[in-house]
């Protein structure tokens, strides 16, 4: 029972220098349409519960719920590929996703939105450690570079693009949870049928806050900050835009052009980091951040043109921070203490991005 | 709802006031002895390994 067809057959891990590219695309397709659908999916929950009358406090601690699932799947996720194989974990995690998002639309009641949105963050956390560390382990040794700049490529367009789905569709009524529901089980289309042999197990991440510490206090705080910041921008964000008379086609260019912006400026940030001693870039940036996020505070009602133009400026400045601080903790670790430090350092902005949206939320209220 | 950025920029300049602090405290590590930034477009324990990996070959 060991055809190249059956994934649940052990498999070598590397494959030496050569890609194959037929076998790694149904990987990148799904991801690209799990993307897009989870990316318009953190936008709407906000848009709608603003819609329906949810405060924003609530609205924070729907977003905060989102982490705590997301926290979840990082620490177990591991595991449960371990125990079922990499396919079956996702589809039950794409199944638990799609169910998520329809009961958001069947019950528009606070507890079951908190509830659920808890899954979703744990389901979509756990889909993508299942097709990253695949790509990782299956990518050529000579190819990753450009797997990389492929799978960047996918994850930048589809999270972007499916914003616009929003305006689309419409915030308001069932089709748009319905459509969200439809690229979760869609994502499962090209990674099941697929003749892709499932890859070893990915590690069980291990966490050492105290050392990380250590070695790297800037990183820590700045893991921290990041997700108190941007894990709030992406949940409670939308509120501000929607909030501020933006349309929502204006509200789903707001959010692109935030990523969208911290997409493009982390390439001449990250190369001057490089040159440079990084808190120098790591100082600059924070303090791009925090003009564009003092000119959204001050100029906020003065024209839908200044408030996204703030949006991408916020995002340029903000997103990239989370590369330069683990770039930084990267500064101070040894070889063997890399994935530990990114694995402790992706738990802090996940604690940070746990708190943060519930902050910013009360702040709003 | 203005307030939400100034909750942002508040802990932005927390931070950068934390990262002027360190500055004092501990040199920076000199170029020779660091490795490459690489770019992350998630927060994700697999898409850092992929990353690094791919970096480590560009080299």
């Amino acid at each position: 029972m060991s055809s190249p067809a059956d994934p649940s057959a052990p498999a070598p891990e590397t494959d030496g220098d050569r890609t194959d590219w037929v076998g790694l695309a149904p990987l990148i397709v799904s991801a690209g349409i799990l993307l897009a659908g989870n990316g318009l999916l953190v936008t709407l929950v906000a848009v709608r519960a603003n819609l329906e009358g949810f405060s924003a406090s609530l609205v924070g601690l729907v977003g905060a719920a989102y982490f705590a699932g997301f926290i979840a799947a990082c620490l177990v996720t591991p595991g449960l590929i371990l125990r079922a194989g990499h396919i079956r974990v996702f589809a039950a995690l794409a199944a638990l996703g799609a169910v998520s998002a329809l009961v958001l639309a069947l019950a528009i009641d606070p507890g079951v939105w908190l509830a659920s949105r808890a899954l979703t963050g744990f389901a979509f956390a756990g889909l993508a450690t299942v097709v990253e560390s695949w790509l990782n382990a299956r990518a050529g040794s000579g190819e990753r570079g450009r797997v990389l700049a492929i799978y960047r490529v996918v994850d930048l367009g589809c999270v972007t693009g499916g914003q616009f789905l929003l305006p689309w569709i419409g915030a308001e009524g069932f089709a748009i949870f319905a459509v969200v529901a439809i690229f979760f089980c869609l994502a499962l289309l090209p990674i099941s049928l697929s003749r892709q042999t499932s890859p070893a197990p990915p590690a069980s991440p291990r966490l050492d806050v105290a050392r990380i510490w250590t070695l790297s206090p800037v990183a820590c705080v700045g893991c921290i900050t990041i997700g108190l910041t941007n894990g709030a921008f992406r949940t409670v964000g939308p509120l501000y835009a929607q909030e501020t008379a933006l349309d929502l086609e204006q509200v789903a260019l707001f959010m692109s052009l935030a990523i969208a912006g911290g997409a493009l400026l982390q390439v001449p940030l990250g190369w001057l980091s490089d040159r440079l001693d990084r808190r120098w870039v790591l100082m600059l940036a924070t303090l791009g951040a925090a003009a564009a996020g003092l000119w959204l505070t001050a100029g906020g009602a003065v024209s839908p043109g200044a408030i996204l133009a703030g949006g991408f400026a916020f995002g340029a400045f903000a997103i990239p921070l989370y590369s330069l601080s683990i770039a930084h903790g990267n500064d101070h670790a040894g070889a063997a203490d890399r994935v530990e430090l990114s694995a402790t350092l992706i738990l802090m902005y996940a604690l940070g991005a746990s708190v943060g949206p519930l902050a910013a939320g009360q702040v709003m209220a | 709802m203005p307030a939400f950025f100034a909750y942002t920029s508040v802990l932005h300049g927390l931070f950068l006031a934390f990262v002027v602090f360190r500055m004092f405290r501990r040199a920076g590590v000199p170029r020779t002895a660091r490795g490459r930034f690489v770019a992350l477009l998630r927060t994700s324990p697999a898409f850092y390994q992929l990353a690094r990996r791919a970096r480590g070959k560009e080299r």
